[in-house]
């Protein structure tokens, strides 16, 4: 008897063959009496299973086991507004990292292009130094570049000009 | 409702009364159905300790899922589907942890062993039921956990052969083989642990 034959006599004794194959197999157990063996055995291995099947006592009283049972239910029903809370923010940081590394990356290509970087030699103590100038004092903007790092940072305050002291017209009013 | 009322009241009734956040109608199920769900964690994992968490945290989900129940079928089988994904998650890990045991042996040899004769005689015929019940326990403790879980899914859930493979995450084929060898080891176990007795 093949492995797929002894499977199939499995699979009739579990009643899991569609009803045609189902009587070839019962003409078949009746007539091989291994195939008579083999389904008795696997059978009985069933039945003996089934009747022990019984639940084994829970080694805990009911109301030590519940207990354990209602600390979670009530520690993760208060976790869940922080969840909710820390979902949301996680959603918005998500939201708000990669705008802000695009505006950064913007204004660093428009300084790039507007105040470009001058030429240095390589191999200058220069180049190995950062560089802070204010590039356009009356912009209030300042940028910073390094070399070195191969990075250009600029920038932006938002300081009111100083008016111009106001001098008196001539013959005005004083 | 009174702890006295919820004593009688239906399953379907305690899942209402859960629904709309009543702690007392969800302890009521689990006093109810607490042993079938430890049982069915013990004879898969074959370990109190993990048993008891795997059903505790069963009831947890259940508490958290229990929208989710639309009772179809019962809320005792309902749990118990949970407990069972619990249980296979948790010996899954513990599989993935052992990078060489003898099970992992003994599941590779499955095709290549030979296959014993069908045992004639009964080999239990006569033990007491507790007896019987030692011997089957033992038995069932000595093989892999393949073999066990599937024969447990088959035999004490009524589980068939498509629902076990989709549990498991394996073949229907390979359901039926480590089925079959779960039998005919178990019976091939059980002389063994009568002369031992």
């Amino acid at each position: 008897m093949t492995l797929e034959e002894q499977l199939k006599l499995q699979a009739w004794l579990d009643g899991e063959l569609p009803p045609d194959q189902a009587v070839e197999m019962s003409a078949w157990v009746a007539r091989d009496p291994a195939a008579a063996d083999l389904v008795a055995e696997l059978r009985h291995t069933r039945r003996q299973l089934r009747s022990v099947e019984d639940a084994p006592a829970l080694p805990e009283t009911r109301e030590f086991y519940w207990s354990k049972i209602e600390r979670d239910i009530q520690g993760s029903a208060a976790r869940s507004p922080a969840q909710a809370e820390s979902g949301l923010l996680g959603k918005l940081r998500l939201l708000i990292l990669p705008t802000a590394a695009a505006v950064v990356l913007t204004v660093v290509i428009w300084a790039g292009h507007l105040y470009p970087a001058p030429v240095v030699p390589a191999k200058t103590a220069e180049a190995d130094t950062p560089a802070v100038e204010t590039a356009l004092a009356s912009m209030d903007a300042t940028t910073y570049r390094d070399a070195r790092e191969g990075t250009t940072l600029v920038w932006f305050t938002d300081t009111p000009r100083k008016a111009p002291p106001v001098t008196p017209a001539p013959g005005g009013p004083n | 409702m009174t702890g006295n009322a919820l004593s009688t009241t239906a399953d379907a009734g305690l899942v209402k009364l859960a629904r709309h956040g009543r702690l007392e109608a969800f302890e009521e199920l689990v006093a109810r159905h607490r042993d079938k769900i430890y049982a069915r964690a013990f004879s898969l994992t074959r370990n109190e300790d993990d048993a008891l968490e795997l059903s505790q945290t069963a009831w947890v989900r259940g508490w958290q899922r229990l929208k989710q129940f639309q009772g179809d079928a019962g809320f005792a089988t309902w749990m118990t589907r949970i407990v069972i994904n619990l249980c296979l998650d948790h010996l899954r890990r513990q599989q993935r942890q052992r990078t060489s045991s003898l099970e992992a042996l003994l599941e590779a040899n499955d095709g290549l062993e030979p296959l014993l004769p069908a045992t004639t005689v009964n080999p239990t015929e006569g033990l007491e039921r507790t007896e019987l019940r030692r011997l089957i326990d033992g038995a069932l403790g000595r093989l892999s956990e393949d073999h066990r879980t599937v024969l447990v899914l088959h035999e004490f859930e009524d589980m068939e052969y498509k629902d076990i493979a989709q549990a498991m995450g394996c073949s229907t084929g390979t359901v039926m083989s480590r089925l079959f060898y779960a039998r005919r080891k178990l019976a091939a176990m059980l002389p063994d642990l009568r002369q031992n007795k």
